[in-house]
Formats: C-alpha cells, sequence, structure tokens
C-alpha cells in the first residue's frame, strides 16, 4: 500500500499533524491562551504564525488545536466504529423484523442533517467536547451500518460461513471469527472517509462558536480570524490550511488502502 | 407505472415526517432542565411555563404529548421565539428566500462546471487534465468550507477588489430594478462561487464514474462502430445515463449543501439562515433552533423524495427495485 506515492504523501502529512499534537508543549512554550505578543502581529521569529486580536499566538493555538481535532476525531470515530458494526452486525445477522427495524431507523438517521442536530443538542446541553463528541458519534454512523449489514448479508451466503455455522459455531464464535475480520476491511474505508468529514464539521461548529470556549480548537482559531481577514491574513490562513493539510492526509491514505484492497 | 412509484415513494416519507418529529420531541426530553424551559426559555413565570406546558401538551402522557406537539409543529407552530417574541416559524420563513437563492444559485453553477469536468476527465481518464482534476478535488474537498470562503474573500475582495466582501446589498445605496438585481448578484458570485466548489467537486467525480462505466459498456462500442462522432457518443449517448448517480447525490447531499450555505453565510454576511443560526445560538433560541432543524430535516426528506422521482422517471428500472 505504501508503494504508492499518494500513499506516501498522505502518511508523512498525518505523522507531521499527530506529531506536532503530541509533542505540542515542547514545540512552543507559550500558552495559547496568554497574551504573550502586540495584537495582529505579523508572523516573525517570535511568533511563527503571527498574532490574533489580542495579541495571542496563533502558533501555539494551532499546536494545542491539533490535540483537540484528533482527540474529537479519534473519540468520534470509536464511537461511530462501536455503533455501526453493532447495528450493522445486528442487523444483517438477524434479519426479519429486526433488519427491517434497524434498517428504517439508518435510512432516517441519513435523512436528517447531522450539521443542525448537533447545533440544536448543543444548545440545549451547552457548549463543550463532550457533547459534540456523543452528538457526533451517535449520529455519524448510518453509513457505516448500512456497509456492514449488506456485506453481513452477502457473506452468509459463502461457504465457509455455512460450514462454521454447520459445525456447530456458537452465533459469537461465528460472528466474531468468521464474519467480522471480512467486515473489517470494508469498514476501515468508511471510518477513514467519516474522519475527514468529522474532521471538517467539528472545525464548522467550532467556527460557529459550538466547541468548548475553553479548549484551543483550530475552528476557534478560525472563528477569531472573521472580523480581521482584511488586515490579517495570516489569522484566517493557517488554521484552515492545518484542518485542510490534516484532511487530505487521511483521504489520500483511506484512498490508497482502498485501491491496495481492490487489488490485491 | 411511474405513477404507483410516486406514490409507494410518498408514503415512504410518512415515516421519515414521523421519525423527524420524534428526533425534535427526544431533544427536548433528554437535555438537562425542565423540557418546557427548552420551549419558554429560563426567564419565564410559573403561570407562563403552565401555558406553554399546557400549548405543546407537555402536562400529559408521553405519548400524547408526542400527538401534541406532532401536531403543533406540522400546523406550523414551532413555538415563540425567546429573542424577538415572534413566532418562530415567521421568524425562520422570512429568511428562507435569501438561503434558497444562494444554495440554488449554487447548486446550478456547480452542475455547470462538474458536468462537463467529469465527461471530460472520463473521456481521457489518467490523463493530466484527469489528475489535475483529481488533485484539485482531493485539496477542495478536504478543505473547511468557512475557510475556502475567507481564502476567497482575501483574494477576491480584499487584494483584488473585484466583488463586495460582504451582505447582500450595498449599504446607502436605493436601487431599484435592474440595478438592485445586479447588486445582489455582485454580491452573490463570491459566496455561491464557494458553496458551488464542494459540491461541484463531487458532482465531477459522480460524474466521471459513471461516464467511464458508460464509455465501456457495449452501446458506445456499437454507436463508434456506426461512425456516430465522439462527441455525439461522449454528450448523447453516454452522459444522459451516466447522469442518474449525480441526480442521486444531489439528493444525498442537500443536507451537507444547506449546512454549507448556513457557514458561508455567516462567512459572507448573507442575510439567510446562517445568520438567524448565529443569532439564535448567542441568545440559546431553542424554538428557532429546533424550529430550523425540524423544517431543513423537512426540505432534505423532500428534496430526497424528488430527485428519487426524477431518476425513476428517467431510469425505468429503478421503479421495480
Amino acid at each position: 500500500m505504501l508503494r504508492r506515492r499518494s500513499a506516501r504523501i498522505g502518511l508523512v502529512l498525518l505523522t507531521l499533524i499527530a506529531g506536532v499534537a503530541l509533542f505540542a508543549p515542547w514545540l512552543t512554550h507559550l500558552d495559547p491562551f496568554a497574551l504573550t505578543g502586540g495584537p495582529l502581529a505579523p508572523p516573525s521569529a517570535q511568533h511563527l504564525m503571527g498574532t490574533d486580536a489580542l495579541g495571542r499566538d496563533v502558533f501555539s493555538g494551532l499546536a494545542w488545536g491539533a490535540r483537540t481535532s484528533l482527540f474529537v476525531a479519534i473519540s468520534v470515530s470509536t464511537l461511530t466504529m462501536l455503533c455501526g458494526l453493532a447495528v450493522g452486525v445486528m442487523s444483517g445477522y438477524a434479519g426479519g423484523w429486526v433488519d427491517d427495524l434497524l434498517t428504517g431507523v439508518t435510512a432516517l438517521l441519513q435523512v436528517i442533517p447531522r450539521f443542525f442536530l448537533v447545533i440544536v443538542a448543543v444548545a440545549l446541553a451547552g457548549p463543550g467536547l463532550d457533547r459534540l463528541i456523543i452528538t457526533l458519534g451517535l449520529t455519524s454512523w448510518p453509513v457505516l451500518a448500512r456497509v456492514v449489514r449488506n456485506d453481513i448479508v452477502a457473506l452468509q451466503q459463502m461457504d465457509f460461513v455455512i460450514a462454521a455455522q454447520a459445525s456447530g459455531a456458537s452465533r459469537a464464535r461465528v460472528i466474531w471469527r468468521s464474519l467480522l475480520p471480512h467486515v473489517m476491511p470494508s469498514a476501515t474505508i468508511v471510518i477513514g472517509l467519516l474522519l475527514g468529514q468529522i474532521l471538517l464539521l467539528e472545525a464548522s461548529l467550532g467556527f460557529l462558536g459550538l466547541g468548548d470556549p475553553g479548549t484551543m480548537s483550530w475552528g476557534l482559531i478560525a472563528a477569531r480570524a472573521h472580523e480581521f481577514t482584511r488586515v490579517a491574513w495570516w489569522l484566517p490562513l493557517f488554521p484552515g490550511l492545518a484542518i485542510c493539510l490534516t484532511v487530505v492526509g487521511i483521504n489520500l491514505l483511506v484512498d490508497a488502502y482502498a485501491s491496495s484492497r481492490r487489488h490485491c | 407505472m411511474t405513477g404507483r412509484y410516486v406514490i409507494r415513494r410518498l408514503l415512504q416519507v410518512v415515516p421519515t415526517i414521523v421519525g423527524i418529529l420524534l428526533v425534535g420531541f427526544i431533544l427536548i426530553h433528554v437535555a438537562p432542565g425542565d423540557p418546557v424551559q427548552a420551549l419558554a426559555g429560563d426567564n419565564g413565570d410559573a403561570a407562563y411555563y403552565a401555558f406553554m406546558r399546557h400549548r405543546f401538551g407537555l402536562d400529559l402522557p408521553l405519548p400524547q404529548q408526542f400527538a401534541t406537539y406532532a401536531r403543533r409543529v406540522l400546523s406550523g407552530d414551532l413555538g415563540t421565539s425567546y429573542a424577538s417574541g415572534r413566532s418562530a416559524f415567521d421568524v425562520i420563513v422570512e429568511r428562507i428566500p435569501a438561503t434558497l437563492l444562494l444554495t440554488t444559485t449554487a447548486l446550478v453553477l456547480a452542475l455547470v462546471i462538474a458536468i462537463p469536468l467529469g465527461v471530460l476527465a472520463a473521456r481521457d481518464t489518467d490523463s493530466i487534465a484527469d489528475l489535475g482534476i483529481n488533485g484539485i478535488a482531493l485539496a477542495v474537498y478536504s478543505a473547511p468550507i468557512f475557510w475556502l470562503g475567507q481564502i476567497a474573500i482575501l483574494v477576491f475582495a480584499v487584494r483584488l477588489g473585484i466583488v463586495p466582501v460582504q451582505g447582500m446589498t450595498d449599504a446607502g445605496t436605493l436601487f431599484s430594478g435592474f440595478a438592485y438585481a445586479r447588486d445582489i448578484a455582485a454580491h452573490l458570485a463570491l459566496p455561491a462561487a464557494v458553496l458551488a466548489s464542494h459540491e461541484a467537486v463531487v458532482l465531477a467525480r459522480v460524474t466521471r464514474v459513471a461516464m467511464a462505466h458508460e464509455l465501456a459498456l457495449d452501446y458506445v462500442r456499437t454507436a463508434r462502430a456506426k461512425g456516430v462522432s465522439e462527441s455525439r457518443v461522449l454528450w448523447r449517448h453516454a452522459l444522459p445515463r451516466a447522469l442518474t448517480p449525480a441526480i442521486t447525490m444531489i439528493g444525498a447531499r442537500v443536507g451537507q449543501l444547506l449546512a454549507g450555505a448556513v457557514v458561508v453565510e455567516v462567512v459572507f454576511g448573507w442575510p439567510g439562515l446562517g445568520r438567524l443560526l448565529l443569532a439564535g445560538l448567542e441568545a440559546r433560541d431553542i424554538p428557532v433552533l429546533l424550529g430550523m432543524f425540524t423544517l431543513l430535516s423537512f426540505s432534505v426528506a423532500l428534496v430526497n423524495l424528488a430527485t428519487d422521482c426524477v431518476s425513476a422517471a428517467r431510469d425505468h428500472r429503478i421503479r421495480f427495485r
């Protein structure tokens, strides 16, 4: 898979971002919330990416914001994976009315615009990363569940699954040993694509002020740029670029993984 | 035959509508605090709470509560906006034209750009044009839409000064007739282009894949063998059949289009639902936000219905699925 150049570019981008997130305290000694320089100072040796309207360092904001973004993305995709696999496996394996019901719920959740659902949920429960993660996690799984369900339905016609069932393997064993390993590749691709979407969604919600105001995030920095686009080009440029490069990295890796699966 | 499909598809909308209402209902009840606070705000007195509780049936058993809530919402009663004291439904509806103008312009723009690009990329797969389109597509698709807006403002409005930065019309000038329309168009160009870029990228990719699929089929070979010109094969034979996935994609992405529109509106100060949403968030104006969620969910369901019917009318096989 890594023989493709695009995959290597993706890997480098993601390693870079993850490295910045991991080593944020060592990369910058400036507190992202502290007023450490003059207001709206352009990029310089002291402030690599300039400062915002209150004199807060943009680079340290980005470094700490990387932690938030990756934390949200990983938490949401774990939740999504759990929900999607559970619903997809149950729906595909049980069949009958269980399948009908779960397919119905999945189809309904696909119609509902997630963005606006999260907005209402956050407005009702107050801003905070936990609510953001829970609402995004509980609403992002339909695509995954659909793919998993269809895979499971198709797999059950296969000889090796029928053989496992005929040899008296328990239901859990059939699902765990025969079905899940074959579902994982396509599930990984779906989760990878969702990961990019979740990062973009989180950034947009942060931009509208729905994130946790006490936690640094890329969307938050971008939102602060809003009124100063005219006078300080560095404010809008860097946070968006960071998000864009992360999502490009994810999409390149997913693409390479998908085509490597296709060829083998 | 299409009629029967449309009726069957219409019946499928009913559970969707009920489901959307149920999600809104659950949200009010799951939220911390008394559900009536969600509808009436934190600052009402006991009498007002009692009135609102009765109006939305919150003093009844749960199933009846839901029935009352559903009846209220379906008759256009979304509660009263805390911020303005007016009907939330009216507050939302008066913002719809601006958002509708932005989204439809963006969608038309996206189609006009994406379909030819998709066709050209499919004609020479792996050519430089194809790779270039793919690279740009990846970058645009991976960029947050507010950032595309910010960068567009930076380049086209601040540096080059071609278009106005903000708003829907020039402040302080009163245009009428044609000049008014031109003023709006000038303000619309940049936000519509930014909103269109995401859609265009997705639609171009879908069209490219569908076209490549069609071009490999026997009827295309037959047409070419008969000596039909290449452009006729591309645009008249293959493209009409390749459009169905693009139409489905438009339906599948309405929700994202609307979300994008809201963000773009905030970036460009466009006076539609986005600004209302931002004001609603600041005031925690739940009736307006919840009403917006409900109405937009309904419209997504309806657009899905419409695109499905269009697909069925174009491709007769869909009706038998």
